[in-house]
């Protein structure tokens, strides 16, 4: 048995090999998330968690406060010099992680790079519509633009990178990102976590936690086992509802919750032959009980959208034409849109519709309960879940007759132009369903163009109200972000952005102190 | 004699592969959606949508292409990820590591389990012990992985307190994402010995042991075992590729940075050279447990003769 020993011995070896990987120290707070960020540099915001990661090392010139309003950040403050010059006087007191000054040339060397020939940057486009980057003096700076672009703001949101980031040699600065921001980077292993660390001399005091972790872990279940277990702090928006629903009468962890501005929508096919009707868009709204599907299938995660921008937002408009649930009425409109029940409640269809899905669990469930009050008036139903390369991908060339999905982090109103703009229509932009409306149009486009606030609020109204008429989109609902933190976790506080800015507050308690005395817990 | 079949052997590997990689590169370009969408996200212009489909040699036909990987494979190498540009190499030689390890330790559980209880219930066969061991057997080889492996992080680290969740960090981790991978091997090599083990037993020359006076146990553990190990051998060399293979289910929920996680990640963002790397580094391996299986076998039972026939 010569080969039994050879095997043992190798199988040895390789259990040593193991054994010798070190357990890692624990960092102070431990975030789970679901994958791995694909860039730590701002102007590479690919997914989600990349932006939300970034945004912990870097700072902008301006920023999204809480309340997500866009304030200055690296910027103490900002003039508009005419509808296209705006002249930014920056912080004096801002220092880079490598211990570098912070000035005026870094933002330029930063915005530069984001335009130079051969950049992936997603951020191009909009950084392409300035003309000019002027540094007046070291803590100055004026930006003027090729035309007048009332959005461009929101684009000086994304992180100042060091003056040369790219010219230093060894890893790229991706893989060593330096900023400005409360956390400075430590470690990573791809594609299973990333460490930070703070940053004592961060310009607005140091962050409470020493360290922190985001740790990819992919699979939702595993994911819910390992904050039970103390391996992981805080879950934000990665529990399934119906976990969500277990874990909270578990009693053990914390659970935060709080309404959000991930908009869910429904959305229709316009070239579609039965859906170009208004009617049949309008039957089809009513015959979905939004309600219900937030009290069962979301567990009440949610509230009822009445277009993509949530209440949070300044130009939310309230006033816009609602539909509410009515089965009744959906099957008249449908009978006088032309497309009667040949049998009443028998077997055959009015007509037959395609929903196409991602391939998520919740995704999919969602998607056959819609078509479910489909079909009670009469409409077939075709549910379609893809993985979500193929289906983004359908949608993104209008290869559907409608979809379900989600705007994720809305916060300019300029979205409604790149969605309903009927320049917008792929293979171009994201009006994927090839809506088309002058006005809405022209609305638009002058509400990019606009500078002053309170016209731009009044040319979106506009614009939401159309929309509502219109029914290119069904909203269905503002998702709430829900997080889960263990129990000696204080201090964390929910964005509606769902960005983890608030583990900035953040600090590890004893864990025999009360369980929840000093935890707010907003439940609906 | 020996040297020249092994030859054979390894020649016969190429066309082998050679077929493994167009179906595997074929396959992959036919799944809809492209890496430009995961590389420029939502936002992108049309214009940065082509000139990155042409850098990637995106816009070309699928032979030329296929031509420029051959050709790189021949240089040995594997290209780059689409995706964030680390040589594809790099990440099969981190990644793989990572897997075999998983892989090996759980054939170790599986042997642990499996001989013992092969051994148990064929000496008693009918008897209780036979049928509860089978019964376990049974189980093994019917509950799936992602049921199993939750199930045993509850049981252990959650209720219990042992081990960590997930996660791969000192030699504890590998116990729980082991078992998982294990037990359906255990199960399969399990009765795969009692068969065996049966049939040996009532083999002549067990007969004239036994009749020259050899204690029964003796010539069951002593010859009978060994003989019985036989087929059990070439099951387990076959079965290492479908651990392999499983691996991909087992190392999602136990956060195993191995292949198996590294290909799911690659088809999703449609990062075909990192998904042709997997592939060929997992067929590659199947096909080499496979060689060394049949060289096992020769040096087990001396009637085995490569080579002939």
């Amino acid at each position: 048995m010569h080969k039994a020993k050879t095997m043992a011995i190798m199988i040895g070896v390789v259990i040593l090999a193991v054994a010798c990987t070190p357990k890692r120290e624990r960092a102070e707070i431990v975030v789970g998330i679901e994958s791995f960020p694909s860039s730590l540099d701002p102007r590479y915001p690919a997914d989600a968690y990349s932006s939300k990661v970034q945004s912990l090392i870097f700072n902008g010139l301006l920023k999204f406060n809480a309340k997500l309003l866009l304030v200055p950040d690296l910027a103490n403050g900002y003039e508009f010099l005419s509808d296209t010059k705006i002249r930014f006087h920056l912080r004096q007191d801002v220092q880079f992680h490598d211990g570098r000054a912070f000035t005026a040339k870094d933002v330029k060397y930063t915005y530069d790079s984001i335009v130079k020939p051969g950049s992936l940057s997603p951020l191009a486009g909009i950084f392409r519509k300035i003309a000019n980057t002027k540094v007046v003096d070291p803590f100055t700076l004026e930006i003027t633009l090729k035309e007048s672009f009332a959005p461009f703001l929101t684009a000086l949101t994304v992180g100042i990178v060091p003056e040369g980031a790219d010219e230093i040699a060894g890893p790229s600065f991706q893989e060593r990102p330096v900023g400005t921001g409360p956390f400075q980077y430590g470690a990573q292993a791809k594609d299973q976590w990333i460490r930070l660390t703070g940053f004592p001399k961060y310009f607005s005091g140091a962050p409470k936690p020493a360290s922190l972790e985001f740790q990819t872990i992919r699979d939702d279940t595993t994911r819910v086992l390992k904050i039970l277990h103390g391996e992981v702090d805080l879950l934000q928006n990665a529990v399934p509802l119906v976990m969500a629903q277990w874990l909270k009468t578990r009693g053990k962890l914390i659970m935060m919750s709080e309404p959000g501005i991930n908009y869910n929508y429904l959305a229709f096919n316009l070239r579609d032959p039965m859906l170009k009707n208004v009617r049949v868009r309008e039957a089809l709204a009513m015959a979905i009980d939004r309600e219900a599907l937030i009290e069962f299938q979301l567990k009440g995660f949610a509230r009822l959208a009445t277009g993509m921008l949530a209440p949070t937002n300044e130009y939310y408009e309230p006033n816009v034409s609602q539909i509410d649930y009515d089965p009744q009425v959906a099957a008249g409109l449908l009978d006088s849109a032309g497309f009667p029940d040949p049998d009443g409640e028998g077997p055959a269809k009015r007509f037959t519709l395609t929903l196409k899905t991602s391939h998520r669990r919740d995704r999919v469930a969602m998607a056959r309960a819609i078509a479910r009050y489909w079909e009670a008036v009469g409409v077939g139903v075709k549910v379609a879940s893809f993985e979500w390369g193929t289906f983004y991908r359908d949608i993104r060339t209008g290869n559907f007759q409608t979809f379900t999905s989600t705007w994720v982090g809305i916060t300019d109103p300029d979205i409604y132009h790149y969605v309903f703009h009927s320049g917008q229509i792929p293979p171009v932009g994201a009006n994927r369903g090839s809506f088309e409306n002058a006005t809405v149009d022209e609305l638009v486009v002058a509400a990019r163009e606009e500078s002053d606030p309170a016209l731009r609020k009044k040319y979106y109204s506009q614009v939401q109200k159309l929309i509502s008429l219109e029914l290119p989109y069904v909203d269905l609902w503002y998702e709430d972000n829900v997080a889960f933190l263990r129990p000696e976790i204080q201090g964390y506080t929910l964005r509606p952005d769902a960005g983890f800015m608030g583990l900035v507050n953040t600090t590890r308690g004893s864990q025999d102190k009360p369980e929840t005395e000093s935890m707010p817990e907003t439940l609906p | 004699m020996m040297l020249s079949y092994l030859w054979k052997r390894i020649l016969l590997l190429i066309p082998t592969l050679y077929v493994v990689i167009t179906l595997v590169f074929f396959l992959v370009h036919l799944i809809p959606g492209d890496p430009v969408d995961a590389i420029l996200g939502e936002q992108a212009r049309p214009a940065d949508r082509e000139r990155l489909v042409h850098e990637l040699h995106l816009d070309q036909n699928l032979w030329v292409q296929h031509s420029y990987f051959l050709v790189g494979l021949m240089h040995g190498d594997l290209g780059v990820s689409l995706y964030d540009r680390t040589p594809v190499s790099q990440i099969i030689k981190e990644k793989f590591w990572a897997t075999f390890q998983l892989a090996l330790f759980a054939m170790a559980v599986a042997l642990a389990i499996a001989l013992p209880l092969g051994l148990v219930s064929a000496l008693k066969q009918d008897r209780w012990e036979d049928h509860s061991a089978m019964l376990v057997a049974l189980l093994g080889i019917s509950i799936p992985n992602f049921y199993l492996g939750p199930l045993l992080i509850l049981l252990f680290p959650i209720y219990l307190g042992w081990f960590d969740v997930s996660g791969k960090e000192g030699l504890t981790s590998l116990i729980l994402p082991g078992i998982t991978l294990g037990t359906a091997l255990a199960a399969m090599v399990s009765r795969m010995t009692r068969t065996s083990m049966l049939e040996v037993m009532r083999a002549d020359y067990v007969r004239t042991a036994k009749a020259k006076g050899l204690k029964p146990m003796r010539v069951y553990l002593k010859h009978a075992f060994r003989s019985a190990l036989i087929p059990v051998v070439t099951v387990i060399g076959l079965q290492f590729g479908a651990l392999l293979a499983g691996t991909v289910v087992t190392e999602k929920i136990f956060n195993w940075p191995g292949i198996g996680s590294q290909l799911l990640e690659g088809i999703g963002r449609r990062d075909y050279p990192v998904v042709q790397g997997c592939v060929l580094t997992i067929a590659l391996t199947f096909m080499l447990v496979n060689l060394m299986t049949d060289l096992l076998y020769a040096r087990l039972d001396p009637r085995v003769k490569l080579g002939k026939g």
